[in-house]
């Protein structure tokens, strides 16, 4: 098993993110690194694409060219119009630490596990040992560290021109600035689950059309087998002083350990300038007119995400450009199975005199331990400058029209979450620029019922005279899964955006000054230390960059992420019937299924973001025409959302529908025997939760249109300033459990749901949960978050276009 | 190997499905039959099934967000032509919504089902026959929840400031308007706990023809309370700095006209705020037991013992302690204009100025739900047809006392310095005419606090019917035959409230003292109008209780005797019940 595991993680390691890549279904839409048709303006070529294979507890540091630097500069031109555009576009992937343990299941097969062991008809003073050990132990220990640092200074330019001194006239014209980085962080995501679909992690620097195929059903497994689980051991017919013993050990016990340790600092540093221009001293007018500067930097972290589950897809699909096509979700096919376990010890018909041992030892059960530390630190400055121009002491008249200012911060924190559950799915869709395409079959959370039975007997029958007989069951039910996840994650992005500081001073003809718009966009998501355990799971983000135009399609009918309850029953019976006399008989089952979910969170969140934004500051004075200022328009919006140290459980808490039927008896006993009967049935839960939060956020924003000077002209002035408008809004939720019923259709909750409780199936409660912890995205602000589809397992979400 | 695998995987899941101990139904059996003589025989059952939760939250929450926004500031003087200044609009809204320790578990609507079926029955001559039931379901809930949280909200907007003088033409000034909305909506220690009903059953023990000489014992322990202990500490502080300015605006000393307009400004506060709100529901019905204990037909000179003891107390615990301060200072400014000494008429129009205060606090509310169900518990024990010389004891021990304990602790300061001001504005001085228009000037502040609200519906704690009947019924000749019945059903509310609520607030709503004076033409003033609304609601201490139905009891004990040997019988009642 171990080399299984072994070879696929290899498997994985060694082809990466190129394994889904390269898949038929992808064929029409081959990723290239080489490719650089992405060019929606004309002028977009990616500089640095960086890459880092993943590899199994691999460091991977900075020394992986992950420092990138692109500077390009088109200053000192003189006299010249320059209209030329510059663009640096950077992107850095690193993924590291991909493990996935999996076992794959044949999608038909029922597993069955059946164990006979026995003495019958066995010869009188005979020895007869039957004894069978069944150990099956799966040690799994995954330990991963990775450090990534990120370091990108950019800075574009098309300004600092100087048309100064010319007899005729001077006139600048710069042409637009823009930079874009695309940071995305993948790492120490384990996957540890007996079936899988796949992990894909799709990367598109470019345009993309055509449609992805996110997993291929043609060889999906089945989810659920059933199972089935008979023991039975019995000595039967023993000779007279005769010695029978039938045993056997079964040790199923499970214990994973995964330690997950990720640092993560990314640095940005983002310069547009196309502004500082100088038209000073020409005997004719002096204009200036800048172009646009436009910074754009999004920065994606996955860091730390456990998955314990039999079925499992999870997909994280990014194109850094518009999208015309399909995303097509996998088929999860099949339904839930049942498990039975049947196990019986029965020492019959023994012989006078004879010893009669039959025992069973069972060791299984669950025992979870996740210890979540995650450190976010996230400093943000954006600065936007359009405004500080001169156009003094100019013969003509002076005029100064400075551009608009707009900036859009957007941060999602998602750190420190616990789902526990049978079923979950939860799919995030980013289209930055629209999104024109709907979901497609989302699975409408019919419940499936499972069924979990056990019967478990311990019988001495018909004993003989003067026999001792002990037949036992022993179900000690214990494994162990221990995740424990650090996060340090430091976010530090310096944006700066600038079209201003220019200055057309003392000509002879008017000084005109015209500063473009300055435009500075970032999305920042942070996913950190995120534990799913669940029996089936999906999970999809789905980040597009410019516009989408598709569909996300799934197959309502054949996924099978439904809400499943179980149901069981556990008839176990002990009992001396017949016993000889002067016989011992002992009949007992040990049933003990004590279950044990340990959660400790610990984040700490510091997030500092400073926002100065200037379009005046303008002055025209001691013209000897007419002076005009006219400052830009400034708008601000920041959307930070933070969820953290959560815990969904959508099971009852206090009570399940599980029957239990038990009877100890002794009857017909022999005269002068001793007869025991005995069960003891132990089922205890105990939950331990610490959630400890700190968070300090710090917001500063200096806004200004105004500080306008028009003096002392000789004309008349006019000073007009632009508008502020200002937006920010948070929504943080920290230290949240939900412990709920899912809703079935022979079991409607009793009451509805209040809103002010937020309770009701999980459906509604995921909802609720995850409904206000999306960003709004998009430049232009005409983007909103719309809920898709809402059912009692999960909800889909979307950022879409604005009615 | 991989159905080992698969295996551990689904039992792991359906370890966490199967989310508790006690199951929905349990029947249990337990029984010697037919036993040997001088034959001992052990039947026994024991089912342990508790839940445990321990839940410490702690939230410490700092939002600092502070917003200057300048659109004003701006000069246009000493122009040869006319000055002119015209401000854009300055706007800010901060939204903070805070969402800490929430709490929600939900338990199944089905109360826990119970049958025990106990007995000794046909037992051998000198027998010894045991057999024992031990039911322990206890359901325990620790929850800690701290929460620290600050929220310092600052504005500061101006549009104003803005200079248009000594112009050889007109001097014109007119700022834009001003408008800052500070939200702030806090949620902190908010615990939802729902379990399923009592459990109930049935229970039958019996000792049943019992053999000369035998020993014949039952002995069932059955064992269900629950357990919520729930403790919440909020301390929240609010920090609102709210400065809106359009005005302080001058067009003065201009050769033409000069004119001095300020746009409207207006300050908005909005602070919600509910911490540590407690809600416990009892789904289904309280535990109901029908239960009956015979020694019947007992052997001669044997010993037939049979005792149950059933407990079944709920106790609920919670202790709020609230600490709200909410500090605001909001300032809508759009007077202090002037147009003084110009050639021509001199102007000042004020705009108008509002300040809106809302304020909704909620703190230490508690909503006990305990079900209406009504407990009934139905005994019937009897020794009938004893054999000679035997010994015969019944003894019942029930147990069900109830404790319900809410102490709740709240200071509430709030603290208010709401301006208004559209006055101080002059137009002296002028060649012309000079007028002075000042806006209107409101103050809108609403404050409402509830506090220490407790809430109790439900007949769970202990009520319910008891019906018990009694009897030796033909015992044998020098036989011992006692029964013994204690009730002890003692229920406890304690419900301890302290509020300190203390609003204390600054109100300057102000349209006057506005100058026009001393001009050539003629001097005007119109103050704009003044209005002040304040409402202040502040509810403590209050304990409500909706339905009470089923909180009596009724209590019936028959009891019969018909003896030949020695009888007892012997019921005692302890406690109290509510109402």
């Amino acid at each position: 098993m171990k080399n299984v595991f072994k070879r696929i993680i290899s498997l994985f390691a060694i082809s990466g993110l190129a394994l889904f890549l390269a898949s038929p279904a992808m064929a029409s839409t081959e990723y290239d690194p080489n490719d650089s048709t992405f060019d929606p303006s004309g002028t977009y070529v990616p500089l640095v694409v960086t890459v880092v294979p993943p590899a199994e507890n691999q460091t991977v540091t900075d020394s992986n060219g992950n420092t990138n630097t692109a500077i390009e500069d088109n200053s000192n031109n003189s006299a010249v119009p320059d209209q030329s555009n510059s663009t640096v576009n950077g992107v850095n992937t690193n993924s590291s630490n991909d493990n996935s343990n999996i076992a794959t299941v044949d999608s038909t097969d029922s597993n069955s596990n059946s164990t006979t062991s026995g003495n019958s008809e066995t010869g009188a003073g005979s020895d007869n040992n039957t004894t069978t050990n069944n150990k099956q132990n799966n040690n799994t220990n995954v330990g991963n560290q990775t450090d990534i640092n990120n370091n990108a200074d950019a800075t574009s330019d098309t300004g600092n021109n100087n048309a100064g001194m010319n007899t005729g006239d001077g006139s600048v014209t710069t042409g637009n600035s823009d930079i874009a980085a695309n940071i995305i962080n993948l790492a120490n995501t384990v996957i540890d689950g007996s079936k899988s679909m796949a992990l894909p992690v799709i990367n598109y620097f470019s345009d993309l059309i055509g449609d992805i195929i996110a997993g291929d059903n043609s060889s999906a497994p089945v989810l659920g087998s059933d199972l089935n689980l008979f023991q039975i051991v019995s000595n039967f017919l023993t000779g007279n002083g005769s010695d029978n013993s039938s045993i056997v050990n079964n040790n199923l016990g499970n214990s994973r350990i995964t330690d997950n340790n990720a640092n993560t600092d990314n640095n940005l540093n983002l310069s547009a300038n196309s502004g500082q221009n100088t038209t000073l001293m020409n005997t004719g007018n002096g204009d200036v007119v800048t172009g646009n500067a436009n910074v754009a930097a999004n920065v994606v972290n996955f860091l730390n995400t456990s998955v314990l589950a039999s079925s499992w897809w999870m997909g994280m699909v990014n194109v850094f450009g518009n999208w015309m096509g399909n995303l097509v979700l996998p088929s999860l096919t099949g339904s839930n199975g049942s498990v039975t376990s049947n196990q019986s010890a029965t020492n019959g018909q023994t012989g006078a005199d004879s010893d009669n041992v039959s025992i069973i030892n069972n060791n299984n059960g669950t025992d979870q331990t996740i210890n979540n530390n995650a450190n976010l630190i996230d400093n943000v400055t954006a600065n936007g400058n359009t405004g500080d121009n001169q156009s003094l002491a100019n013969t003509g008249s002076g005029s100064i029209k400075s551009g608009d200012v707009n900036i859009k911060d957007n941060k999602l924190t998602f750190a420190n979450n616990t789902v526990v559950g049978n079923q979950w799915w939860m799919m995030i869709i980013n289209s930055l620029h629209g999104w024109s395409g709907a979901l497609i079959g989302s699975p409408d959370g019919t419940m499936q019922l499972v069924s979990v039975s056990q019967l478990q007997s311990a019988d001495n029958s018909q004993t003989g005279a003067g026999s001792d007989n002990f037949a036992t069951i022993n179900n000690d039910n214990s494994s162990t899964t221990t995740v424990n996840n650090t996060a340090n994650v430091g976010n530090m992005l310096e944006l700066s955006a600038n079209t201003g500081g220019n200055k057309a001073s003392y000509n002879t003809g008017s000084g005109d000054i015209k500063t473009g718009d300055a435009n500075i966009l970032s999305n920042l998501i942070s996913f950190a230390n995120n534990t799913f355990h669940v029996q089936n799971w999906a999970m999809g983000i789905i980040n597009v960059f410019g516009n989408w135009f598709g569909d996300a399609q799934m197959d309502n009918t054949a996924l099978g992420l439904n809400t499943v309850v179980t149901t069981g029953s556990s008839d176990i019976n002990v009992q001396n019937q017949n016993t000889g006399a002067g016989s011992d008989n002992s009949a007992a089952i040990n049933d003990t299924a004590n279950s044990q979910l340990k959660i400790n969170n610990d984040l700490n969140i510091e997030k500092t973001l400073t926002v100065n934004v200037n379009t005046g500051r303008n002055k025209s004075d001691i013209n000897t025409g007419n002076s005009d200022i006219q400052s830009g328009n400034i708008k601000t919006e920041i959307n930070d959302r933070a969820v953290g140290n959560g815990l969904f459980l959508p099971v009852a808490f206090l009570a399940s529908d599980s029957n239990a039927n038990l009877a100890a008896k002794n009857s017909n006993t022999g005269s002068d025997s001793d007869n025991n009967s005995l069960i003891n049935f132990l089922k205890n839960m105990k939950i331990v939760i610490c959630n400890k939060v700190n968070m300090v956020k710090n917001v500063a924003a200096n806004l200004n249109t105004g500080d306008n000077e028009a003096d002392m002209n000789t004309g008349s002035s006019s000073i007009v300033t632009g508008n502020i408008d200002f937006k920010f809004n948070e929504s943080d939720k920290f230290n949240f459990i939900k412990a709920v019923i899912p809703k079935t259709p022979s079991n409607p909750p009793e009451e509805k749901p209040e809103q002010e409780y937020g309770s009701g199936g999980g459906g509604a409660l995921i909802a609720t949960d995850l409904g206000n912890v999306l960003p709004r995205a998009g430049a232009d602000g005409l983007l909103e978050l719309a809920l898709l589809g809402l059912t009692a397992a999960g909800t889909i979400w979307a950022i879409r276009r604005r009615q | 190997m991989k159905s080992k695998y698969l295996l551990s995987s689904l039992m792991a899941a359906a370890g966490f499905l199967v989310f508790t101990g006690m199951a929905k139904a349990s029947d249990a059996t337990v029984s010697n039959s037919t036993t040997g003589a001088e034959s001992h025989n052990k039947a026994s059952i024991n089912i342990s099934s508790s839940n445990t939760a321990a839940i410490n939250n702690v939230a410490n929450v700092r939002n600092n967000i502070n917003v200057c926004a300048n659109t004003g500031g701006n000069k246009a003087n000493m122009n040869t032509g006319d000055g002119s200044v015209v401000t854009g609009d300055a706007s800010a809204t901060v939204s903070s919504s805070t969402n800490v320790n929430n709490v929600s578990l939900q338990g199944s609507s089905s109360a826990g089902g119970f049958s025990a079926n106990v007995s000794n029955n046909t037992a051998g001559a000198k027998s010894h026959n045991d057999a024992k039931v031990d039911v322990d379901s206890p359901s325990t809930l620790v929850l800690n929840n701290s929460a620290n949280i600050a929220n310092n909200l600052s504005t500061r907007l101006n549009t104003g400031e803005n200079k248009a003088n000594m112009n050889t033409g007109d001097g014109a000034v007119r700022s834009g308007e001003a408008n800052s909305l500070l939200r702030a909506t806090t949620r902190a220690n908010m615990a939802d706990i729902a379990f399923g009903g009592g459990m109930s059953g049935d229970i039958t023990l019996s000792n049943m023809r019992t053999g000369y000489d035998s020993d014949n014992d039952i002995n069932a322990n059955i064992s269900s309370g629950k357990e919520l202990y729930i403790t919440s500490e909020a301390v929240i502080n609010n920090n609102f700095d709210a400065n809106v300015e359009t005005g302080d605006n001058e067009a003065s000393k201009n050769t033409g006209d000069g004119s001095s307009r300020s746009g409207d400004a207006s300050a908005t506060t909005e602070v919600t705020t509910a911490v540590n709100e407690t809600r416990v529901r009892q789904r289904g019905g309280s535990g109901s037991f029908d239960v009956a204990l015979s020694n019947n037909t007992t052997g001669a000179q044997s010993d037939n013992y049979i005792r149950l003891d059933l407990d079944s107390g709920d106790s609920v615990y919670v202790d709020n302690i609230a600490d709200i301060n909410n500090d605001i200072y909001a300032k809508a400014e759009t007077g202090d204009n002037q147009a003084n000494m110009n050639t021509g008429d001199g102007a000042v129009r004020s705009g108008d100025a509002s300040v809106e205060a809302t304020f909704s606090t909620r703190a230490n509310l508690a909503d006990l739900n305990m079900g209406s169900g009504s407990g009934d518990v139905m005994v019937d024990a009897t020794n009938s047809h004893t054999g000679y010389d035997s010994d015969n004891d019944i003894r019942i021990d029930l147990d069900s006392g109830s404790e319900l304990s809410i102490n709740n602790q709240a200071q509430i300061y709030n603290q208010l310095d709401l301006r208004a001001l559209t006055g101080y504005n002059k137009a002296n001085m002028n060649t012309g005419d000079g007028s002075v228009v000042s806006g209107d000037a409101s103050i809108d502040g609403e404050l409402n606090t509830t506090a220490n609200k407790t809430s109790f519906i439900g007949a769970a704690m202990g009520s319910g019917d008891m019906d018990v009947t009694a009897s030796n019924n033909i015992t044998g000749a020098k036989s011992d035959n006692n029964i013994k019945f204690d009730l002890n059903k003692e229920n406890e509310m304690d419900i301890n409230n302290a509020m300190d609520a203390c609003n204390d607030g600054v109100i300057v709503n102000h349209t006057g003292e506005n100058k026009a004076k001393e001009n050539t033409g003629d001097g005007g003033i119109l103050s704009g109008d003044s209005a002040v609304d304040v409402t202040v609601n502040t509810s403590g201490g209050n304990i409500g209780s909706g339905a009470m139905d089923g909180m009596s009891s009724f209590n019936d004990f028959s009891t019969s005797q018909d003896l030949n040997g020695d009888g007892q019988i012997h019921v005692s009642v302890d406690g109290n019940d509510i109402l």
